[in-house]
């Protein structure tokens, strides 16, 4: 027992493989589902890190599972960033589910190096509540990912980047990595990639914020 | 001696050798030195033979055909000023002889008295003399030296002979500035920047600072011919040098020589008599213009010199207490045909060099010159106040809210003005319609006028929610347009078979508008239980594309 402390003493990035960190590096903001923040490092997104999320295919309720983090943001009068969504965000969907879009800016950037740029700066400026970058799987290679995440420590809020999941084999600074699969009945299954913690192997299942349908 | 004379603290600035300098920047055998930034390759005017001979050029200002100025070269080549052209050139052959430009040298003072408007609103100009009146801004900033010291900093270019002279009078402060130069400086004066200064702002030693002063000072104020023959016979003949051997004289048979103006400056200058003066004003329009001594080939050339434009038109911007929404650059080329333009615009009112020159940097990065610059011209569009809010000591809303606008400014700048976006739903049954994109813009940026507009958007919001109340959920993710979809046994295809799980709603509407909008929705789901928005048309005639699907959007 002694020795374990002793090696904990080492360093304060040292921890335990069976556990958390004791002191977390960064703030967190919770994603409002009870069983996802248990699973997570300072039980929340990370502030001031990429979180990756990963889904074979847009629509399978990727949105959807950030709503309440949006929502948090801008009743706080945070702005949130969508950066070069897919699709567009339905406005009148996004209000009903309490987001307010006065605080809700869409950028659109054509050009790869313009994206990469664009999200640096608003990492650099740290004036953002929160940033959901769609950046085409080209565009990050494991150094331009480095380079974000090094920006990332800069800024104050989570920053969401979402990738095809054919990239969960490819090495990646991101500190927490989630593979999303859809579901049926309007629910989500989460595989944690890699976390700042001890290894996640099995699914875990979260209902989707959304009025039921009616048949 | 009136009190309101005594407690004034003139601050005089005077460069002797200002004709020689501004000639000098716009030699490129000169320039070279002081601007090594602007790469010399490719520009005409730098050849190898130029760099060597680069200040050995001996130099010479004339005016009205005699000798004005001349640099060190020439007068070690014994050139003085007053010397005729035809003597000047037999001295010395390969002498620069070059007009004086007495407009550049006037746009240059008002140039620096924008700088010294940040010091004290109380400045005016006396052919070739800066005037400050600083006894009101002594406190603000950390007494006389303090103050100097940061005025000085206006003027840092070493080639530049610049004399300043602390008096408690005007006219004795420009004296002293022009014709003083030693004069016991009171303690504590060592600093190294204040050699040149020469301190005379205690009323008591004025007439003590004063008596050495030539009296070539005065011969500005006579009025007639005979007057300044007069002043001349009394300096060369008489040998009355000084001021002192002057005061000495009889004031009457002065007045006869010399005139009323020369006494009443003599008076002037000791405080006795008042010397109202005018103070400058602030010309309206703002506008700036420089001609290079180089030709600009790439953009980026131009970049230090756009900075410099910039940080005089924030100065002052900031001595009017205004701020301004755009900034036009014209550049001028060498072939002078149409100018080209670079604007940059901002999203609020601002007045700070800093994020001009941010959103210049950008521009100019885009910008491809067709023809090499020769100038370049600043506009200021309309000036307003400037908002001035209150400081605050901790990084609250309001400063990340400047963060931010500026953040918005800069991408925009790099990205395009139709790169950002913000959504706004407006109450309409139609899907389509019921959001729209509006573009980023200064009304929409400050959130007091959104503010106001608050009850609407929560009544549209709560429109809303009563719509969804009744028809189907919407999807969050919606397509740029609605994309036509096979029917495959039966069933709607989109990448596999959709199976339809809720609906239908059914809009029909629009007929106002000319638009007639008659459709079915449904939500349907694929194999992978993704959930999809489809719309069938409703048709009344039953023609080939009445029963086509359309998906718009998708549940992500």
């Amino acid at each position: 027992m002694d020795s374990k402390q002793d090696l904990l003493g080492l360093s304060p990035q040292l921890w335990w493989a069976d556990g958390w960190p004791q002191n977390a590096v960064q703030g967190s903001i919770t994603s409002g589902f009870e069983a996802l923040d248990q699973e997570l490092p300072a039980r929340g997104w990370p502030c001031g890190a990429l979180s990756e999320l990963l889904s074979n295919q847009t629509g399978i309720g990727e949105l959807r599972l950030l709503v309440p983090v949006m929502r948090q943001l801008t009743s706080q009068q945070k702005t949130v960033m969508l950066m070069n969504p897919p699709m567009l965000p339905y406005g009148p969907t996004l209000a009903s589910h309490g987001i307010d879009l006065k605080h809700l800016i869409l950028l659109k950037a054509k050009h790869v190096p313009d994206r990469l740029w664009a999200v640096e700066q608003c990492l650099r400026s740290n004036s953002l509540g929160c940033i959901l970058a769609w950046l085409p799987q080209s565009d990050l290679r494991p150094e331009v990912l480095r380079r974000l995440q090094l920006s990332a420590q800069q800024f104050e809020g989570p920053i969401f980047v979402f990738r095809p999941s054919m990239a969960q084999g490819q090495v990646s600074a991101a500190p927490l990595r989630v593979l999303l699969l859809p579901r049926p009945r309007q629910r989500l299954a989460l595989r944690i990639l890699k976390r700042r913690g001890p290894l996640h192997g099995d699914y875990l299942e979260i209902d989707l914020p959304q009025p039921c349908l009616r048949r | 001696m009136s009190k309101a004379i005594t407690d004034k603290i003139w601050v005089s600035f005077y460069i002797n050798n200002l004709a020689l300098w501004i000639a000098q920047q716009s030699l490129p055998q000169f320039n070279k030195q002081s601007l090594p930034e602007i790469p010399q390759l490719g520009s005409p005017h730098f050849t190898e033979q130029s760099q060597h001979e680069n200040s050995q050029v001996p130099l010479a200002i004339h005016e009205h055909g005699l000798v004005y100025q001349a640099n060190h070269q020439a007068l070690v080549a014994g050139i003085y000023p007053g010397l005729g052209k035809a003597s000047a050139l037999s001295r010395c052959p390969q002498l620069l002889w070059i007009a004086r430009d007495p407009q550049a040298e006037s746009q240059y003072l008002s140039e620096q008295c924008w700088w010294l408007s940040r010091f004290t609103p109380h400045l005016c100009q006396e052919d070739g003399f800066l005037l400050a009146e600083v006894s009101r801004s002594l406190k603000l900033f950390g007494g006389l030296q303090a103050l100097v010291q940061q005025m000085l900093v206006g003027f840092s270019d070493p080639q530049l002979c610049l004399k300043i002279a602390i008096a408690c009078t005007a006219r004795a402060a420009i004296w002293l500035s022009r014709w003083q130069t030693r004069l016991p400086s009171p303690k504590g004066n060592e600093h190294p920047d204040f050699k040149n200064i020469v301190f005379a702002q205690e009323p008591s030693t004025l007439r003590q600072a004063l008596e050495t002063i030539d009296i070539n000072c005065l011969l500005s104020h006579t009025e007639t011919n005979r007057q300044s023959l007069n002043l001349r016979m009394l300096r060369d003949d008489l040998a009355l040098c000084t001021l002192k051997s002057l005061w000495d004289l009889p004031r009457k048979g002065l007045r006869q020589r010399l005139g009323a103006k020369v006494l009443l400056a003599m008076d002037q200058a000791l405080g006795q008599e008042a010397d109202p003066r005018t103070w400058l004003e602030i010309p309206e329009p703002l506008r700036l213009h420089r001609e290079l001594s180089f030709w600009a080939e790439e953009s980026s050339h131009l970049f230090k010199l756009g900075q410099t434009l910039i940080e005089q038109a924030c100065t002052q911007l900031k001595a009017r207490k205004q701020g301004l929404m755009a900034i036009t650059f014209e550049f001028h080329h060498r072939d002078h045909g149409p100018l080209s333009f670079i604007k940059l615009g901002m999203q609020a009112l601002c007045d700070e060099a800093k994020r001009w020159c941010a959103l210049w940097e950008e521009h100019l990065a885009k910008t491809v010159l067709r023809e090499p610059v020769i100038a370049v011209s600043l506009l200021g569009g309309i000036a307003q106040d400037m908002p001035q809010a209150s400081a605050c000591l901790f990084p609250g809303p309001t400063l990340n809210r400047q963060l931010q606008t500026s953040l918005f400014e800069r991408l925009q700048a790099r990205l395009g003005r139709r790169s950002m976006f913000r959504i706004v739903s407006i109450a309409d049954h139609r899907p389509e319609l019921a959001q729209m994109l509006c573009e980023m813009n200064p009304d929409t940026t400050s959130d007091d006028k959104s503010d106001d507009k608050k009850p609407d958007h929560h009544k549209t919001v709560a429109m809303l929610s009563n719509n969804q109340a009744l028809g189907l959920p919407r999807p969050i993710w919606f397509f740029d347009r609605p994309i036509p979809i096979q029917v495959r046994s039966d069933h709607p295809y989109w990448q596999g078979p959709l199976s339809i799980v809720a609906g239908p709603e059914r809009i029909e509407t629009g007929w106002w508008e000319g638009q007639w909008f008659a459709r079915d929705y449904f939500i349907a789901s694929d194999q992978d239980d993704v959930l999809y928005w489809l719309y069938r048309n409703r048709h009344s005639t039953l023609d080939q594309a009445s029963h086509q699907w359309f998906i718009q959007g998708c549940f992500g």
